[in-house]
């Protein structure tokens, strides 16, 4: 059977709607009917396999047609979106079990997936601006469906999505203005002879857009409390399709648009990059190194989640932005990575919030007992982020470290380096507070989470192991995108790469066995040596105070307090200072402005009467002088 | 067989009707508030059979007197005309249908008067080819929206409707020494003779009238240094009537600048400074409702906001920019207009304009809200909405304005969506927040007229273009001024 | 000349009292002020020295003779329009003295901003 791109954007949707109408009759009807629909996309992608299709026509806006098309890109991130939709929406299903908006939510769910494929099959610069709006307008009301503060997290979210919005319809409108068309293949036509203030203005401006989606640094104030506050299921969302889409279209307008030579033609080249892209590197390593730090100081669990993400979203740009076919492969790789073990991060923690009722650290722990699945998905998970084999994660960070070494950059090595240490250090504080140390009382009935909502983490989880030990199955798909954005893909094997230029061999299951051998030592070490010996609370020395058994005596609370301590300085001039201080400068004057509505009936004819001088004034000596 | 295609209907069937109720209110109070329901369903009917010759090309005529133009005061419909009093009656219509709800004390016959002089005045605005019957339609419509303004009797309705009083009494004053002036030069009052006369006249000669017409229609128009009525007005006033003035009054004021500025005086050279006045209208109105608390507040001065957008776009002067200009006006109109309906049901449910004690409302009225949320997210301009495709329309526009004042406005206006967009999602946001507040349930008869309307909306929504190649085509007309001319001076037998 | 010099000075006169004065009535006389201002502005636009009103009777049955009529017809329909409106205003007057209990226009000022 023959499916259009049409077809499979409007899938989810209809189903969206037709769950939304069989909620009327009962629950079960409206979840099955909408998994369906979800599944669906899968089998009606498959013949897009290896196609690239660029000209579908829908819709004919200002005298030009708009198209769809997929290629190996789109083809391979569509495939990975739809998955992580089914698997967001079966634990959405159980996140609002309880909850009166649970029927609206499947139907903004279903609209969000329509929308992303939009993105994603968009082949001109009108139609990715309509989808990537609508997407931004359905998280903003996904996201008041959270947590307390969700509210405020909605405007802030909005208000950045605006400006991101507007940026990239003033560069949208301008293209046309000048092209005459909106088509990716006629811009990009137009691009290469055009002078350089355009190339370089429109391309900020899309740019903008973009990194404001992906939250790297500077334009990140949005993403840690939406994260937070979000619903589970919506930041898992945010985290693996939203924020990808965005780096998706960075990746399609650097590489496929605007082009690598257009850059290298009109700008300096500094490390084997154009300026531009080096700067964007420097973005990005500050976006790793900022985001790792803040970070680990965290004390809510979501909130780390977060700032984790933003930090890995500046490794993907990095990667991106280092325009060898290495660094790239690195980058598409880890977006791929990311949106895994971070949906795994997501997931797990949405079931203990789903089970404890809190994300706050402090009053977390011991939960190992409780809740073993989700402890090993959380485990492999930290594995993941952390960037150690044999875990999906590693691979990518290695090919990125390895492009940098190419390129010749010890500085953004280090930091890139310094935030793979970073990063452990916040994920161990997370699996520790949550899954180690002492249970509290209240939480002493706590059961693991219902069968269908471990699907998700498993499913994930595997998936984090099967291509961390098998990188060769998502390079696969890496390697032919990287083929269409018109790099040399490079070579690699099912189990790793081979010795290319640039890249030492790596062979990911010998890595792994060996690693594996050092734990078989260290477990020996545990096991034959005396063991440890656990001791009931109270036995124990005291002096003076009386112990009781609901205090906890795990170190849950300023963790890495020490850390803090450090970073405190730098606290002084966040970025969230600086714009909150331009935001209350850009109010007082604004209320400022807004006082020429005085209220005097005076003040109004007289400012009427004047300006009407003023004009006749200007005309009449104008008229005399020309 | 009469003939159903005469503009002059337009005008008779209300103002007969109008006349009428007043006779027959003393016996048949209760009946009156049909009056303005029937009126504008008949003026649709009309509109239909004026509509078929009108969209083959061809210029509808009526006169009021046996004696050929330009001795007698002619009403001339083509493309812009018609869908200004198309927009005009079909609004009426779905208004005058929710205020048959909305208003429940009695009596209300007085304001049904005045409601349908409102719908007469507007529809003869935008029909009219006569430069002092724009004059008088002007005067009938800023009396009647003076009455209803003041009709809530209450501090603030009076205080908003004598301010208007005074600005619109000031406004008329001007409009009229304008027309008189255009007499004195050209000894016409036809528009389309003057026009072919004003050839003839030297600049400084036209532009003392000019700017005068200019103010005049500025005051209705809400164009910036003389529209600090509205934000007044419009929440003092009951929400159909804000409605009203705000979809209405205002596009009705725009069109008639338009078509003296166009097809009257032909003027080019006031385009930089119809520019300025639209630029700083929208960029006023914007900032002041950002800081809104009361809701009908904040709509009002979004409609300032749009209206400079409106008039920005017209203000470029090539046809791509009236078409932009034409669409967004039919955008603003009917989403405005669904916006202060669904705000008086909200006021209605809650007993305060306040934004902030709307929390939770979203979660009782779930209908009501999504009516709010569809027709704001089309006046933002968030696609795939009607709103989004005029916008881009008039953002192309802007960018063939020549010179540095081009990017500064295209820069503006996005500037403008920005602080649109986020007051408006502020309000969005408190509407679904979750609150333990107890709201009333919606009044089902008021959801309809702004239901039909949303549902207008997106039947645009869905093929924005082709409303834009009917702006196009309108623009097209509207800028071959001799055609107009030609048929209007001579095409009455 | 002179017409139109007391014409445009008593509109000027107007204009000064609706800026200046702070009584609502001494506003509403502003506003009458303009009113006849107009009024015998356009008056004086059709006035035609030594010629007689545009009637046409047993002495004058030739219009070139008359003045125009235009003007004329126009200064009624503006006098009913204005007198309307005035009226209209005064109401509004009474109704804020009613409510606010002064007529000073500085005191009446709770829409603003």
């Amino acid at each position: 059977m023959n499916f259009s791109l049409l077809m499979i954007l409007l899938t989810p949707i209809f189903g969206g709607l037709l769950a939304y109408a069989g909620s009327a009759l009962h629950k079960a009807v409206r979840n099955i009917f909408f998994l369906i629909f979800l599944i669906l996309p899968f089998f009606e992608l498959y013949q897009y396999a290896n196609k690239t299709i660029d000209n579908f026509y829908y819709l004919t806006v200002l005298g030009q047609s708009l198209s769809l098309g997929i290629n190996a890109l789109s083809f391979m991130l569509s495939l990975l979106f739809s998955l992580i939709f089914l698997l967001a929406y079966i634990f959405l299903l159980f996140e609002f079990d309880k909850s009166e908006d649970s029927d609206l939510a499947i139907l903004e769910f279903s609209f969000l997936e329509g929308a992303v494929f939009g993105v994603l099959f968009a082949r001109d610069i009108l139609s990715f601006f309509i989808f990537f709006e609508i997407i931004a307008l359905i998280i903003f009301f996904l996201i008041g469906k959270g947590y307390e503060e969700s509210h405020n997290a909605q405007l802030k979210y909005i208000t950045w999505a605006l400006i991101g919005a507007n940026s990239m319809l003033a560069a949208v409108v301008f293209l046309f203005f000048k092209a005459g068309s909106f088509g990716y293949a006629e811009i990009s036509g137009y691009l290469s002879t055009a002078p350089t203030p355009i190339v370089l203005i429109t391309f900020v401006l899309f740019v903008i857009g973009f990194l404001i989606e992906a939250s790297i640094m500077p334009l990140h104030v949005w993403a840690p409390i939406t994260y937070a506050e979000a619903p589970d299921s919506v930041s898992v969302l945010l985290s693996s399709v939203v924020k990808k889409v965005g780096l998706y279209l960075f990746t399609i307008f650097v590489f496929s648009i605007f082009g690598l030579n257009l850059f290298s033609k009109i700008m300096p080249r500094v490390f084997e990059a154009p300026l531009i892209m080096y700067v964007l590197q420097w973005i990005g390593a500050l976006t790793i190194i900022i985001g790792t730090f803040v970070a680990i100081v965290q004390e809510d669990a979501k909130k780390i989640l977060a700032w984790s993400s933003i930090a890995q979203s500046g490794y993907i740009l990095l990667g991106l932005s280092l325009g060898t076919p290495l660094g790239v492969a690195g980058g598409l790789l880890h977006i791929v990575n990311h949106s895994i073990f971070k949906g795994i991060l997501f997931f797990v923690v949405g079931g203990v919030i789903y089970r404890t009722g809190t994300k706050n650290l402090s009053e977390l722990g011991g939960l190992i007992k409780k809740m073993p699945i989700s402890f090993i998905s959380m485990l492999l998970a930290i594995i993941a982020t952390a960037g150690i084999p044999p875990l999906n994660g590693f691979v990518s960070k290695y090919l990125i470290y390895e492009a940098l070494i190419q390129n010749k950059e010890p500085l953004l090595l280090t930091i890139a380096l310094l935030g793979g240490t970073g990063s452990f250090m916040y994920v161990y504080r997370l699996i520790h507070s949550i899954f180690l140390g002492q249970l509290p009382k209240k939480y002493e009935g706590v059961k693991e989470v219902p069968i269908l909502m471990q699907v998700p983490m498993l499913v994930l989880s595997l998936l984090a192991l099967l291509f961390g030990v098998l990188p060769g199955i998502p390079m696969y798909f890496v390697s032919k995108a990287e083929a269409f954005l018109g790099f040399d893909p490079i070579k690699y094997t099912l189990t790793g790469f081979p010795e290319q230029p640039g890249l030492h061999a790596l062979n990911v299951p010998i890595i792994s066995a060996a690693l594996m051998g050092g734990f078989v030592v260290a477990a020996l070490i545990f096991y034959l040596l005396p063991k440890t010996r656990s001791v009931h609370q109270l036995d124990n020395y005291y002096a003076g105070e009386i112990l009781t058994e609901d205090v906890k005596y795990n170190y849950s609370f300023g963790f890495y307090s020490f850390f803090d301590d450090i970073i405190k300085p730098f606290n002084e001039w966040s970025i969230d200072r600086i714009y909150e201080n331009f935001v209350g400068f850009v109010k007082t004057v604004g209320d400022y402005i807004r006082r020429i509505y005085t209220g005097n009936l005076e003040t109004y004819v007289s400012l009427g009467i004047i300006i009407l001088t003023i004009f006749s004034l200007i005309y009449i000596i104008g008229g005399v002088l020309w | 067989m009469v003939n159903l295609a005469n503009p002059t209907l337009l005008v008779v069937i209300p103002l007969f009707f109008a006349f009428l109720s007043i006779i027959i209110s003393p016996f048949l109070k209760k009946l009156i508030k049909f009056v303005p329901l029937i009126v504008s369903a008949l003026n649709l009917v009309v509109i239909y059979f004026i509509g078929v010759k009108v969209l083959y090309g061809s210029i509808v005529l009526g006169t009021t007197a046996g004696l050929n133009p330009p001795y007698v005061i002619i009403l001339a419909v083509d493309k812009l005309n018609f869908i200004i009093v198309l927009m005009v009656n079909v609004l009426g219509f779905l208004i005058s249908f929710y205020n048959i709800f909305y208003m429940k004390e009695e009596p209300t016959d007085k304001f049904h008067i005045l409601f349908t002089l409102l719908i007469m005045a507007s529809s003869w605005i935008s029909i009219t080819g006569d430069l002092f019957n724009v004059f008088v339609a002007f005067e009938v419509l800023s009396l009647s929206s003076f009455g209803l303004v003041g009709y809530m009797r209450s501090k603030d309705s009076i205080e908003a409707g004598f301010k208007y009083v005074v600005q619109g009494i000031l406004a008329g004053s001007l409009l009229l020494i304008g027309v008189v002036l255009i007499y004195a030069q050209t000894g016409t009052l036809n528009m389309a003779h003057i026009a072919t006369k004003l050839d003839y006249v030297g600049s400084l000669e036209k532009l003392v009238p000019y700017v005068l017409i200019f103010f005049g229609l500025a005051v209705e128009g809400a164009l910036f240094p003389l529209n600090s009525w509205l934000p007044d007005a419009h929440p003092a006033a009951p929400s159909g009537i804000s409605a009203m003035l705000s979809g209405i009054v205002t596009t009705t004021a725009i069109y008639a600048i338009i078509r003296v500025t166009v097809t009257v005086f032909n003027y080019s050279a006031f385009i930089p400074y119809l520019f300025i006045i639209a630029l700083l209208t929208l960029f006023f109105g914007e900032i002041a409702a950002f800081f809104q608390k009361d809701l009908k507040r904040m709509l009002a001065y979004s409609t300032i906001g749009q209206t400079g957008l409106f008039v920005l776009a017209f203000s470029v002067g090539t046809q791509a920019s009236i078409s932009a200009s034409v669409a967004q006006m039919v955008n603003h109109s009917f989403s405005k207009a669904v916006l202060f309906l669904v705000a008086g049901i909200m006021i209605e449910a809650q007993g305060s304009r306040n934004i902030d004690d709307l929390k939770g409302f979203g979660r009782v009225n779930i209908l009501t809200s999504i009516l709010f949320v569809f027709a704001a997210l089309s006046l933002i301009g968030v696609p795939p909405f009607f709103g989004f495709f005029t916008k881009l329309a008039i953002l192309q526009t802007l960018l063939d304005f020549p010179g540095f004042l081009g990017y500064l406005s295209f820069a503006l206006v996005l500037f403008a969506a920005i602080i649109e967009g986020v007051y408006f999602y502020r309000v969005f946001k408190i509407l679904f927040e979750k609150s333990d507040k107890n709201f009333q349930a919606e009044n089902p008869w008021l959801v309809i007229s702004p239901f039909i309307l949303v549902l207008i909306l997106v039947i645009l929504s869905s093929r924005p273009m082709s409303v834009l190649n009917f702006t196009n085509d309108i623009a097209n007309q509207l800028i071959q001024r001799t055609i107009y001319l030609t048929s209007v001076l001579g095409g009455l037998k | 000349m002179i017409f139109y010099i007391s014409a445009l000075l008593i509109i000027g006169i107007g204009i000064y009292a609706l800026i200046i004065k702070k009584n609502l009535i001494k506003i509403i006389i502003g506003l009458d002020l303009i009113e006849t201002g107009i009024n015998l502005l356009i008056v004086s636009i059709g006035y035609v020295n030594g010629k007689t009103a545009p009637i046409f009777s047993k002495d004058v049955m030739n219009a070139s003779l008359m003045v125009d009529p235009v003007p004329q017809a126009l200064t009624l329909t503006s006098i009913v329009i204005g007198a309307s409106e005035l009226a209209l205003a005064a109401a509004f007057v009474v109704l804020l003295y009613r409510k606010y209990g002064t007529l000073d226009i500085r005191k009446i000022r709770s829409l603003r901003w």
